[in-house]
Order: structure tokens, then sequence, then C-alpha cells
């Protein structure tokens, strides 16, 4: 049975490379801290320091090499608090827009192709900074219907939407706190 | 045929048909009644079209006046809508629904939903041949294109096509059916009489969005991860790569065929190529991840959606300044060519 399943999982691999995901799905999630922006952006721009703000993140390693364009670029490989991976490709800091850019390489979270842009703005009070977080991915699986457990939009949006609810949260803890 | 053209044509028509006009009749009343006529027809005609943005996460399209950009109306479609391709000639709109796997098709005078097309599959791309008579459909899943008769849903031809057909275009005399095989990295050429391949063009890594020059000999393919356009004769199949911005999605031609202008999803930008350089020449800040891409004649604009905003951005051509931002709905797509110019 195990030979079996194996060679349906190794049959359907081309498949899995043919097809594009199904619809793409979005997060966006944002907090108004209270403290001055360029404090809040210093911290979101610092590609190579997430585990200082994001409380699943326990270290951050920046690495700088070619892409498949044979361009210079910016990498980190991000190790969660419970063991997981996640390795992300730095697209664009923006200091005068205060706004990053970045795409998963690949990782644990139960999405493909994901891109996300990360805003930092003052306002809407005097004092006050809001930071706004936006992905953009398709599911795990790739394929048609009938969809494994896990890999669904459901899944891929319910990952996402966690790790921004308690990477924004805590935040505002970070910044907020002298 | 341009805007003045037809409203040119739709006044005479106008005018010979008119019950209130047989042969015998005073002067006076001849022109007058030609004058209301030009007046109420140059004012339709003024009056400009409408667009129509499929928002993917809404199950929704929203329409666009052009004239106020305004949106008037917000019409239920299937689920998850992307593709669009419109017809002034039988005043429909056809929308592709990937989830959903069917076609919606909207009476473009009423707005109004009038039938729904399951599709087996999974369709993306739409395009129509000039003459409105043929609508193809890309079904991204099973690597083929549908071509359905617009006249009787039901005659459909199928043509097995590269991996994961994308943008689709046909060629101004209706002969040749452009496909982008996004994982193939080539554009199929297709005889859309014998409805088989031709040729197949490579071009830069991942193909997506496609689009003509009004005398077809320009060919625009979006290569999404290599960040560039492949600009192809199509007379010879020569072709120029012109870098772009980041992520580049989709791709359409000014009226008179000297712009093309590229969405820039990871950029936030349109790029501005100049056909006969064939380079950019401007790069307009819009809105949050902008997708599709189209041309309105009548005001020389340009209309992209960006999905991550939920808005459409209204580009001026002359000066290449960002004059409107229009609230749509949730992720707007508009995949294809969504504007429909003003028929009466």
């Amino acid at each position: 049975m195990k030979k079996l399943l194996a060679l349906i999982a190794i049959a359907m691999l081309p498949l899995t490379a043919a097809a594009h995901g199904p619809s793409s799905q979005k997060v966006e999630k944002s907090v108004v801290i209270k403290a001055d922006p360029a404090k809040v952006w210093a911290l979101v721009k610092d590609f190579g320091n997430m585990q200082k703000w994001h409380p699943a993140v326990a270290s951050d390693k920046l690495e700088t090499k070619k892409d498949e364009n044979g361009d210079n670029a910016t990498f980190r490989l991000l190790t969660l608090k419970d063991g997981g991976t996640i390795y992300e490709k730095l697209r664009n800091v923006d200091d005068a827009g205060m706004q990053l850019k970045y795409e998963i390489v690949e990782g644990v979270l139960p999405v493909n192709d994901y891109y996300s842009i990360m805003t930092v703005k003052a306002g809407p009070g005097a004092g006050e900074t809001t930071v706004t977080w936006m992905g953009r991915f398709y599911r795990k699986y790739m394929l048609n219907p009938p969809i494994p457990p896990g890999q669904d939009d459901k899944s891929a949006v319910d990952a996402v939407t966690g790790v921004y609810d308690s990477g924004l949260a805590n935040l505002k803890k970070v910044a907020e706190g002298q | 045929m341009s805007t003045a053209d037809r409203c040119h044509t739709f006044s005479i028509r106008h005018q010979s048909h008119n019950p209130l006009a047989p042969r015998p009749l005073k002067p006076i009343l001849i022109i007058s009644v030609g004058l209301a006529l030009f007046a109420s027809m140059s004012l339709t005609c003024q009056a400009g079209g409408h667009a129509y943005i499929t928002n993917q996460g809404g199950n929704n399209v929203s329409v666009i006046d052009l004239e106020n950009n305004q949106v008037i109306a917000t019409i239920a479609v299937g689920k998850a809508p992307v593709g669009v391709a419109v017809s002034a000639k039988l005043a429909k709109v056809f929308i592709s629904n990937v989830d959903g796997q069917s076609i919606s098709i909207i009476d473009s005078n009423s707005n109004q939903v009038i039938e729904e097309l399951p599709i087996k599959g999974s369709p993306v791309g739409l395009a129509l041949s000039p003459d409105s008579s043929v609508l193809y459909v890309a079904d991204w899943f099973d690597d083929r294109v549908l071509a359905i008769n617009t006249g009787n849903l039901q005659q459909q031809r199928v043509v097995a096509i590269g991996k994961a057909p994308a943008g689709m275009v046909v060629s101004p005399d209706g002969k040749r059916l452009y496909v982008a095989n996004r994982d193939s990295n080539d554009v199929a050429v297709i005889d859309t009489v014998a409805l088989h391949v031709l040729s197949r063009i490579p071009v830069g890594a991942h193909p997506y969005g496609l689009a003509l020059s009004p005398d077809g000999i320009q060919l625009y393919a979006v290569n999404v991860h290599a960040g560039t356009v492949s600009v192809v004769n199509t007379s010879n199949n020569q072709s120029h790569t012109v870098k772009v911005g980041e992520h580049p999605y989709c791709v359409t031609v000014s009226a008179d065929g000297q712009r093309a202008y590229v969405s820039n999803t990871q950029g936030d930008s349109v790029s501005v190529i100049d056909a006969a350089q064939k380079k950019v020449i401007a790069t307009i800040a819009v809105g949050a991840f902008p997708e599709g891409i189209s041309f309105d004649q009548a005001k020389q604009r340009v209309y992209v959606a960006n999905w991550f905003d939920n808005t459409v951005s209204v580009i001026d051509a002359a000066s290449n300044q960002l004059v409107a931002s229009i609230p749509t709905g949730d992720k707007s797509r508009a995949f294809g060519q969504f504007i429909i110019e003003a028929t009466h």
C-alpha cells in the first residue's frame, strides 16, 4: 500500500510543477502603536533581526548572495521557536516610504508564492504609528481538489493570519516599551 | 474602428431607419430631426465606455463609468472571477470564474448576468475573436484552450497547448490566436480555422499577459519571473527583450500602437514602453499589486486593477500622470481587455 501511494505521489510530481495555485489569497492586518514612526520603522526594516519583535522567531540569520537572475540579493533564514525554518528574500526597502517588501523562498508555512509588504505610517493620532502587513500567496496544494488536509486555502490563510496577529501585537509591545 | 467612426456610422444608420422621417419631408423638419439625432448621438458617444473589473475575493464585478470614474454597478458572478473579455458588438461581457469553474455572461446594457456556462477545468484567460463570434478560454489546469461559439455556447472546440496557458490575444484579422504558456516559457501561435498550433515562440521566464499592436505586428509578452517584456515581430518571430519593473504581469497597447503599458505587481507601478524605441520611457506609481490593465481610447487613459488595494488606478496617457484612484471590490484582478467602448 505504501509503495502504491509512493508511486501515485511520484506520478503526480510533474503535475505539481505544471499547475498553478488555484486562487491567490490575501491577508491584511494592521496595528496602531503609540511610538514614533522612525522608531517603529527601524525595527521593521531590520531584516536580519526579526527575533527582536516577532514572538515566534528564535533567530534570524542574514545572508547576501546572487539570486536566480544573477543579481546580489539579501536573504534571511528564520528559525522558529518550534524548530521550523523559513527562508526569505528581501525584495525592497524603501526608507522614504517606510515600506519593506519580501518573499518566502521556502519554509514551514503551508503556502506557495508568498509575497508580502510591511508599511509604516504616521498616525492616526499624534505620536501614533500604524503598521500594515499584507501578504499574497497560494495554498500549499497547487492542484485541483481533493485537497489534502492542512494544505487548503483556509489553512494557508489561518497560518499567515496567526503570524501577522502575533507579530504585530508583539511589535507594538516592543516599540512601546522603553 | 475609432469611437468617432462608430458614432458617425450609428447616427447615419439611425437617421435612415428613423420612422419619423419618411421621404417626402419638409427640409426644415429633416434638418431639425437630423440635428436632434446628431446631438443625442454625440452626447451618448461622449458618455464614454465602461470598465468591467473582476473582484476575485468578492465574487463580483465592478462596473466603472469611464466618463466620471465612478462605480455604477456591482454584479455578482461565480466563485473567484479573474478573466474578462468584452464585446461591444454583442453588448456582452464574459467573466471566467476560476474556482466556480464557469463563465458568467453579462448583458452590458442591463449589467445583469444572463447566463452561466459551466467549464470543465479552470478557466483563467479569455479572449474574443475580432468579430466576437468565438470566445477563447484558457484552461489553466488541463493545458488546453477552448474555442466557444458565442452564438451557440454548446458548440465548443478544443486545442491542447503548452503548460499553464494564461494570457491570450487574437490577431486583428482573426486568423491567429496567441497563447502565453506560463510554465513552458513560450507563446503558442494557433491557426484559428484549423485550431492547431502552428509554432511556439520562446520568450522569457513565466510569460503571463499578452497584447498586440492594433496592426497585429508587435506582440508583447510579459515575463513574470524575468522582469521583462518580450516584444515579438509576428511577421518574422524576431524578438526584443525590454526590462520593466518587478514581477510584471499584464500589458495593454495604446490605440495608436505607439505605447505599451505594463503592470509591475511587486513594483506597485506601471512601465510605459515606447514601441519604436523598444524601451521604458516612464514608470508611474499606482496602487499595490497592480494586475489587469486596459487602454481607454476615448479619453486616452490607462486603467489598472490593484489586487492588494481593492482599487483601480487611472493614468492619463498624454501626461503619464495618475489622475484617479477608484475603490472597487476585494482583490481586483481584471485579467484581460476589460474596457467596452460606448456604442449607442
